[in-house]
């Protein structure tokens, strides 16, 4: 049986992130399923290609948030049109996500009354956004009947700040469209090569201890390349690299869906250098899907995706000495890049977003089961009507 | 002279009319919680119900199974089977033992609002409320409580005995070629998932409302009612691996 379920996600529709692309993917996965769905996002670009089931809930504004740059949508403009989303919608249920965002999701937080899920992907023990609203934000968060966490780190984010718990439902990987591409043309080469790919301007993305690493092998590896690919300026990130070497650094800049999964298949050892705050890393599992040889950072999540080192090499995070070694130990060992590359492709199948989208529809199944029966409320989701003096009259008396 | 009594009116009735907005909005969130509670309350003893429910079907495709002269065990049913089957029926009458004394209920879910029977079978005294009125899983229902969440809790560590592979061996439900006894314990497997889910998200409302009842205005206003304090459940709901979900033909 179908459902119509409406998703809210704060951040910019027309700007990539991990939390758009989750879902634009669960998007699709749950229509896959039977299910209606309408999503409800900011969107800058009025001229970008959108989704037939995304709705624009106006142009968004530029935010310092947890480390980077969110684009949001608040205000009293962004706050009319959820309301006119929730009111026209007629949804079974709203799942929101990253719900404490100050942007359309907090708004929907607000304004809806009826079956709400929610997805935390924010992992950062020190959420000043979090920590700040904890008090403030509480009466929206109460609302929500399920919580869903991506990561053990982001439930571990959420019971801090406010208490309760989550259920863990992995990010989903389409495996599938990963599975196999042509490298980019000239990759991997002959000389070996590394593969970054994600934001280079973020210092937590961690390309600049890459960067060093690189420079550590690359004095011995006369052919070794580094292939840096993602939106924004590396100069600061590789101001390690001497000018001799540059020419073996490729900066590809923002590419193409179709190119960012040659990319995956493009080099013989892909890094994930990241120094935390990522509570999941779409992009080690894209990599694991292409079945990638993979040398990533010890954080706890990256060590869980990676089973632990069995899916993947981990280092210490932060530090380009043991990312040097360990890269440089992969290059010179095909037979062991092959296992991992195997591991990996098999470890991946559990965040497949079939198996992960069917776990989220048996979430909403749990929140509709009793939903409307018996408590003198129509089911669904329906606007907030606000305090209401009849709860003080009848007190206790569900 | 006459401005100031009059100015003070003002204030007074403001500072009340203020108030009664603030207090209204804590009662409507407080009514909020406990309704949120009550059907998820709801929803976990229906995913018990299903959980247990399932396992009996289960349970009655293995014992089908094991006369298959294609490779059962010749009639006999392992031990693990029969624990699993005896773990299933206690787990489904305990529930319908607390489920007749009044439901689960701190209000209108448990009697009421809905038919009892529109929520299961309500077991041998489904009848109506307990004699002294009272609701919840409180007073002599803790016992009960208790009781309920040991029975599920067994049922779990059953399922995970009689389907997870030990020594070696595959898991004594699982050890028979039968379609039938494979579609079902998928089944089981996605019950026992929805059982996990339901409870974290009853503890997380129990957690939410339990935090909210400490307040100060809901105490010292006594915004709470006569609702009961809504209890914890408690039981150990780890889901079986099951054999099928860790080796699926590769298809990368």
């Amino acid at each position: 049986m179908g459902m119509r379920v409406g998703l809210v996600c704060p951040y910019a529709w027309d700007v990539p992130g991990g939390v758009q692309q989750h879902v634009g993917d669960l998007a699709d996965a749950l229509a896959a399923m039977g299910h209606e769905v309408s999503v409800l996002a900011p969107v800058g670009d009025t001229e970008a290609a959108l989704p037939d089931h995304l709705v624009p809930a106006g142009r968004p504004v530029p935010v310092p948030y947890n480390g980077s740059v969110a684009r949001v949508a608040f205000g009293p403009r962004a706050a009319a049109r959820v309301r006119r989303w929730i009111a026209e919608g007629g949804f079974d249920l709203l799942h929101i996500h990253e719900p404490a965002a100050p942007s359309v999701s907090l708004l929907a937080c607000w304004a809806a009354d009826g079956p709400l899920v929610a997805t935390f992907h924010t992992s950062n023990p020190r959420s000043r956004a979090m920590a700040v609203g904890s008090g403030a934000l509480r009466s929206a968060m109460e609302k929500i009947n399920g919580r869903i966490a991506v990561s053990e780190a982001a439930r571990r984010t959420l019971v801090e700040h406010l208490g309760g718990d989550a259920v863990l439902i992995p990010n989903g990987v389409a495996a599938d469209a990963f599975a196999r591409a042509e490298p980019l043309p000239g990759w991997p080469g002959e000389g070996g090569s590394l593969g970054f790919l994600g934001r280079v301007d973020e210092p937590r993305k961690g390309l600049a201890v890459l960067a060093r690493a690189f420079v550590r092998l690359a004095e011995s590896r006369p052919g070794l390349r580094l292939m840096v690919a993602g939106p924004g300026d590396p100069e600061a990130a590789l101001a390690d690299v001497p000018a001799r070497l540059r020419s073996r650094v490729a900066v590809l800049g923002r590419l193409s869906e179709a190119d960012r999964v040659r990319a995956y298949h493009s080099t013989d050892v892909f890094c994930a250098p990241n120094l935390g705050g990522e509570s999941f890393g779409i992009v080690l599992t894209e990599a694991m899907a292409a079945g990638a040889a993979i040398v990533a950072s010890d954080i706890p999540a990256f060590a869980a995706v990676l089973d632990g080192g069995g899916a993947g090499d981990l280092f210490a995070a932060g530090d380009s000495d043991d990312l040097a070694a360990r890269a440089g130990a992969l290059l010179d060992d095909g037979a062991r890049r092959a296992e991992l590359s195997a591991a990996a492709r098999l470890a991946v199948r559990a965040y497949d977003w079939g198996t992960v989208a069917a776990d989220v529809a048996r979430v909403y199944e749990t929140v509709l089961m009793w939903d409307g029966a018996g408590h003198g409320h129509p089911s669904g989701v329906r606007l907030d009507t606000g305090p209401s003096a009849t709860a003080l009259l009848r007190r206790g008396q569900v | 002279m006459t401005v100031f009594p009059v100015t003070v009116a003002v204030a007074v009735v403001l500072a009340a009319l203020a108030l009664g907005v603030y207090l209204s909005w804590r009662a409507t969130r407080l009514h909020r919680l406990h309704v949120r509670v009550d059907i998820a309350r709801a929803a976990l003893e229906e995913a018990l119900r299903r959980r247990g429910a399932a396992v009996l079907d289960l349970v009655a495709a293995r014992v089908r199974a094991a006369d298959d002269p294609r490779g059962g065990d010749h009639g006999q049913v392992p031990a693990p089977v029969e624990e699993l089957m005896a773990a299933a029926t206690a787990a489904l009458a305990t529930r319908g033992a607390v489920r007749g004394r009044g439901g689960p209920g701190h209000g209108a879910l448990g009697h009421g609002g809905l038919d009892p029977a529109v929520l299961g079978d309500g077991g041998p005294d489904a009848a109506g409320p307990s004699e002294d009125g009272r609701t919840g899983p409180i007073d002599g229902g803790a016992a009960r409580q208790a009781r309920y969440e040991l029975a599920e809790s067994r049922l779990s560590r059953a399922l995970r005995a009689a389907v997870e592979p030990a020594d070696g061996h595959v898991g004594a439900v699982v050890g028979v070629p039968s379609e039938e006894v494979r579609e079902r314990l998928a089944a089981v497997a996605a019950a026992a998932r929805s059982v996990q889910l339901a409870r974290t998200f009853y503890n997380d409302a129990v957690s939410d409302t339990r935090r909210a009842r400490r307040s100060r205005p809901v105490r010292l206003f006594r915004l709470a009612g006569t609702a009961p304090l809504p209890d914890y459940f408690d039981i150990d709901d780890q889901a079986p691996r099951t054999p099928y979900s860790m080796a699926e033909p590769d298809t990368l």
